[in-house]
């Protein structure tokens, strides 16, 4: 398996992306630094630097010119993919994680109530043209505690096919569903929620055609979410806790990554903390492979949507890009009569 | 009414309504039913007879043997019976019968709840009123059968029930495979081995890992587990509760050598007389018991410590010969020996002073010329003090004929190891190896009971033996030792050898004990012999500081000619020499050489040493792991299975099992966070006779034949099931993308993968796993 190691980063991964076709790469780090790298032959295309602390999420709109970042110096930040200009800079609070809708119209940003700030999603039009997002947002979801059906603060989010909804994991192991007309007419109804995790969920990735989404926990599961049912379709066990996963196109698999707290991986050899990503059949849950070369905990993983590598990003801020071997695409189940 | 009743009424009224076809279109509620009649049918169905008098008949005694006293003496006779009967519970009626102006001599009580009436006839029946007087208790419930006409009084022989599961104990002996015992978290379960498939379950439980790891008796008979409450067995095919031995805050159990006697310790002593503890018991914190009935034995206090010199008591605190005739215990100065065929009677007290351990051999030895003279023995050690050396003693038991006995000076410990069968015996000395008295260097003495006059055969080492293990029914023995002057025991990770020995004939024709082989430096601190002998486990296992497991598997008889000793005897003379040139082969020949080193795919391990060309020792590493993680390794009793767990009990991370054959391939794995504990059900001594043996071994091929059937068999249905379940998820996963293709509408999905495709198709699926791709990455 041809892998390659990025060189960049100085501290711990918090994101890594492919763009839309799966040509670019962008990696996101707590030095507050987002590379732009070649996602096929691992050359470092530009560095959009200018954030002042960790950069906790970025999205990249689809034509790859834009993009926008939320980082942890509490600032929403868009940019120019092109030249690595920084366009705009908002102050709104500690960004968790940020989304644009698949048609490149809105873009969404969780906040987390700490360092002073209230807890909100908000959501901004983006401007295709000079991908910079309106003043003011056009809505914002406030956070609130006393309401019984706001299960924990928010966390990730991500958006489903056609525009259709708006997704919002919280920290108590819940997933969020808003209709996003309702969303931007002010409408602030939870269109429906499960409780899928017992913790904390680290991640929330989509399948390839935006019909599913998969969630990784730090309870060590993770699961498989309809989008128009929200029914629980898949769960993942783990055996140590979960910081990522996601759904391979062209064949039927998912990836996991994750290991032990850095509290506790002091206490045992590198070998016993998780750190290696699995592969699982999407469909049967049996593990098909594993991944080692990690020696923290994987952060995250995201996987080319061509389908070829996928890239991890670990807590010991490394980069490494996997192309998948041969045997991976030969990979069949015989299941005849 | 009870409730039951009422349900099953309202069931049958909704029933009932389908049966009536004519009213078919009409709801219940319009319909009139009348209630009361099927009431009485229904009543009437279920045999239920309203019984007015209640459950409560337990709740009276009669009591016989008051006073006769004049009535007008009744309130007094009244307080005397209420004062003595309200001791046990809460008096809810009392009626003393007068007649003709004297009390009847009896009385009938009532108690507000039944267990009090038991009480009242457990504690107070035959109780001293007076000199005169003496109250006989019956139940209400017995008196009105006894005296019933239809009571016969004529003596009837009990029918003897069926002791409990007797023949089952050993039904699971009929089945070839092996079963072995696992615990996750609270629950544990007991399943058959079936190799590199998914164990096959045969019963579980949440009860039977609490206090302490449940382990097996000798013959694999019963299942003893440890509780708050005391010790249980468990045994018979579904692995039902046999007997209870009730031993509050038992912590610890031992099972004797023929697993007929449990041993049950607490480190609290007993407070008070209950269950079967009497007050003879009072301040004991050992009880022997009866595994088959349950029933108590004896019970012992911790030995007294009178002399400083003597070592604090080691468990097991009480020894077994190897017959469970006799058990011993060691006291100050003494051996405490007890007659298990006389319900442990005090046997004998052998003095012995200053007596620093003992132990028994594990089965009887020969002692005399004949091969029927046979005892078992007992050895101890006295330790040396200003004007006595250290004295090693060997004797029958329980004759008490001193067979050897050793003296020795600059000793620190002595230990014994006994070769399972009984035919040597290792004594291990640890001596000061300088004055200081801060280095150890052993001495093993082995005292062989193959030969008349039990010879000794010395070896003097330079290292200080941690661990010695001999070879089950063979003469070849193993040790994890440490070089004191190079390394220490209080280091952070002392570095440790592994030795291997090998027996040669001396020109006199006995038998003499000879290093072979010792490996490189490692932390190795477990040895284990497959119990058919031949394959020997050198592990690592995770423990204190060692955070990195290993496992290595030998065979000790290697045919081949090139096994670890030769390679490595010429690698040493290769490098004397000049490196010769390779002679070029016809093609399509592999040197044997290579041939056998493609085939065992390990590496010479250079850093080993070979003594004196190995003394004949035929070695080879079968297998080695690095990276395992695991706190625990066992063989099962057969010899084929080989297994290691990682407990959570002891780690907190990477919990789970694996097994091995017994050539150290990996045939199963299963991480599962909380594993706890796996143990194999050992199986009982084979009882045939050598003829019998020796037919069974020419017949072999036929057996594994069948059992290759069997196998096969199994394992196709497996692998159909297997594939069954994948289609079922495979459709599953078909119906849910199908149901969103319909809702998403003119979206278009895309799922790439080919089975999707193929199956759509209707073609079939090659067959194909890849194997796991394992990429480590050099990090610069």
């Amino acid at each position: 398996m041809r892998v390659l190691n990025l060189v960049l980063h100085t501290r711990n991964l918090n994101q890594v992306k492919y763009n839309k076709e799966g040509d670019l790469l962008f990696t996101a780090a707590a030095e507050g630094i987002v590379g732009v790298w070649n996602a096929f032959t691992g050359e470092l295309l530009g560095t959009l630097e200018g954030n002042e602390g960790t950069v906790n999420g970025m999205a990249a709109t689809t034509d790859s010119r834009f993009m926008i970042t939320g980082s942890g110096d509490a600032t929403l930040r868009t940019w120019s993919l092109q030249t690595g200009e920084n366009l705009q800079k908002y102050e709104l609070g500690y960004v968790n994680s940020v989304a644009i809708s698949p048609d490149n119209e809105y873009v969404a940003c969780a906040i987390s109530p700490i360092m002073g700030f209230e807890g909100s999603v908000q959501i901004y039009k983006l401007n295709k043209e000079t991908g910079e997002i309106s003043e003011k947002p056009i809505t914002t979801l406030k956070y609130d505690p006393e309401n019984k059906e706001n299960l924990g603060f928010y966390g990730k989010l991500g958006f489903s096919y056609e525009n259709k909804y708006l997704f919002v994991s919280t920290n108590d192991g819940s997933v969020l569903r808003f209709k996003l007309d309702e969303l931007l007419n002010g409408e602030h109804k939870i269109d429906n929620y499960i409780k899928v995790h017992k913790e904390v969920i680290m991640d929330l990735q989509f399948s390839p055609d935006l019909t599913y989404l998969i969630t990784a926990s730090r309870d060590r599961f993770s699961k498989i979410i309809d989008v128009e049912s929200m029914d629980l379709i898949k769960t993942y066990e783990n055996m140590y806790p979960l910081n990522t996963a996601c759904i391979t196109p062209i064949k039927d698999f998912v990836l996991m990554g994750g290991g032990q707290d850095a509290k506790s991986v002091t206490t045992t050899d590198s070998k016993h903390g998780g750190f290696e990503i699995k592969l699982l059949h999407k469909i049967f849950n049996n593990e098909i492979s594993e991944f080692k070369g990690h020696f923290g905990p994987v952060v995250s993983v995201a996987v080319n949507p061509q389908g070829t590598s996928f890239t991890s990003g670990g807590q010991d801020g490394t980069v490494r890009v996997w192309f998948f071997e041969p045997t991976y695409f030969d990979y069949t189940v015989d299941i005849s009569e | 009414m009870s409730e039951v009743i009422i349900e099953n009424t309202i069931e049958d009224i909704q029933n009932i309504e389908l049966d009536f076809t004519e009213y078919h279109g009409i709801s219940i509620d319009d319909i009139e039913i009348e209630t009361e009649a099927i009431e009485e049918e229904l009543l009437a169905k279920y045999n239920y007879k309203e019984d007015d008098s209640l459950a409560d008949i337990d709740q009276f005694i009669v009591v016989n043997g008051c006073p006769k006293a004049p009535e007008s003496k009744l309130g007094a006779l009244s307080k005397v019976i209420n004062k003595v009967f309200s001791s046990v519970g809460e008096i809810a009626n009392m009626e003393v019968p007068v007649e003709n102006g004297s009390t009847k001599g009896f009385a009938f009580i009532q108690y507000t709840l039944p267990e009090s009436a038991k009480k009242a006839l457990k504690l107070l029946n035959g109780k001293q009123l007076d000199n005169k007087h003496k109250f006989i208790v019956n139940s209400f419930k017995d008196l009105e059968e006894y005296g019933s006409p239809d009571f016969s009084a004529e003596f009837k022989e009990p029918e003897l029930s069926e002791p409990k599961g007797s023949d089952s104990l050993n039904n699971w002996l009929l089945d070839s495979r092996d079963q072995f015992f696992m615990a996750k978290d609270m629950d544990s379960q007991l399943v058959w081995n079936r190799g590199s498939e998914v164990p096959e379950l045969i019963c579980e439980s949440s009860k039977w890992v609490e206090q302490a790891p449940p382990r097996f008796t000798v013959d694999g008979r019963f299942l003893i587990t440890l509780h708050e409450q005391g010790a249980a067995s468990w045994g018979t095919d579904s692995m039902i509760e046999l007997n209870k031995f009730p031993h509050v805050n038992a912590k610890r159990f031992d099972i004797s050598k023929t697993g007929k006697f449990l041993v049950t310790f607490s480190p609290e002593p007993i407070r008070s007389a209950y269950a079967s503890f009497t007050e003879e018991s009072i301040g004991h914190n050992i009880a022997i018991w009866d595994i088959q009935t349950g029933t108590l034995l004896k019970t012992f206090p911790l030995p007294p410590i009178s002399n400083l010199k003597q070592k604090p008591p080691t468990w097991p605190f009480i020894q077994w010969t190897s017959d469970d005739l006799y058990c011993a215990r060691l006291g100050p100065d003494a051996i405490a020996t007890y007659d298990t065929s006389k319900g442990l009677k005090l046997h004998e007290i052998i003095k012995v002073e200053n007596i620093q351990s003992f132990q028994f051999s594990p089965s009887k030895c020969q002692v005399g010329r004949t091969t029927d003279n046979v005892s078992d023995i007992l050895t101890y050690w006295t330790p040396e003090l200003t004007n006595q050396n250290c004295k090693v003693t060997v004797m029958e038991f329980p004759r008490k004929r001193v067979l050897r006995s050793v003296n020795v000076i600059q000793v620190a410990s002595v230990s014994f190891y006994w070769q399972n069968i009984g035919h040597y015996l290792a004594v291990k000395i640890d001596r000061w190896a300088n004055k200081t008295r801060t280095k150890i260097s052993s001495n093993i003495e082995i005292i062989n009971f193959k030969e008349t006059n039990f010879p000794v055969t010395k070896l003097e080492l330079t290292e200080r033996v941690l661990a010695l293990s001999w070879e089950p029914k063979a003469d070849r023995f193993a040790t994890i030792s440490i070089d004191e002057n190079t390394s220490s025991l209080e280091d952070t990770l002392p570095s440790k050898i592994v030795q291997f020995f090998n027996t040669l004939l001396t020109p006199a024709g006995s038998k003499s004990w000879v290093l072979a082989y010792q490996t490189g430096r490692s932390h190795t601190n477990r040895l284990s012999w497959s119990p058919l002998g031949r394959v020997l486990c050198v592990g690592t296992a995770m423990e204190n500081r060692i955070k990195n497991s290993e496992l290595k598997f030998f065979d000790m008889d290697y045919t081949g000619t090139h096994n670890i000793v030769t390679k490595l005897v010429s690698a040493e003379e290769a490098e004397k020499l000049q490196p010769q040139k390779k002679q070029k082969k016809p093609r399509g020949f592999m040197d044997q050489q290579e041939e056998e080193e493609s085939l065992s795919g390990t590496q010479l391990d250079r850093v080993g040493k070979v003594f004196n060309k190995g003394n004949g020792l035929r070695l080879r590493e079968l297998a080695g792991y690095t990276s395992l993680s695991y706190t625990d390794f066992s063989w099962d009793s057969t010899g084929r299975f080989f297994s290691v767990f990682c407990s959570s009990a002891k780690v907190s991370a990477g919990n789970g099992y694996k097994i091995f054959a017994y050539n150290g391939k990996i045939l199963r794995q299963e991480d599962q966070m909380g594993f706890k504990w796996l143990s194999w059900r050992p199986r009982p001594q084979v009882e045939l006779s050598a003829a019998e043996l020796k037919k069974i071994k020419k017949q072999l091929g036929e057996y594994s034949k069948k059992f290759k059937e069997i196998d096969s068999r199994a394992n196709d249905l497996n692998f159909a099931k297997a594939k069954e379940m994948k289609r079922k998820l495979f459709n599953e996963w078909k119906a849910y993308r199908e149901e969103t293709a319909k809702k998403s509408g003119d979206y278009k999905l895309f799922d790439f993968d080919p089975i999707v495709e193929n199956l759509a198709e209707g073609d079939h699926i090659v067959e194909e796993i890849i194997s796991t791709t394992t990429t480590v990455v050099d990090d610069e």
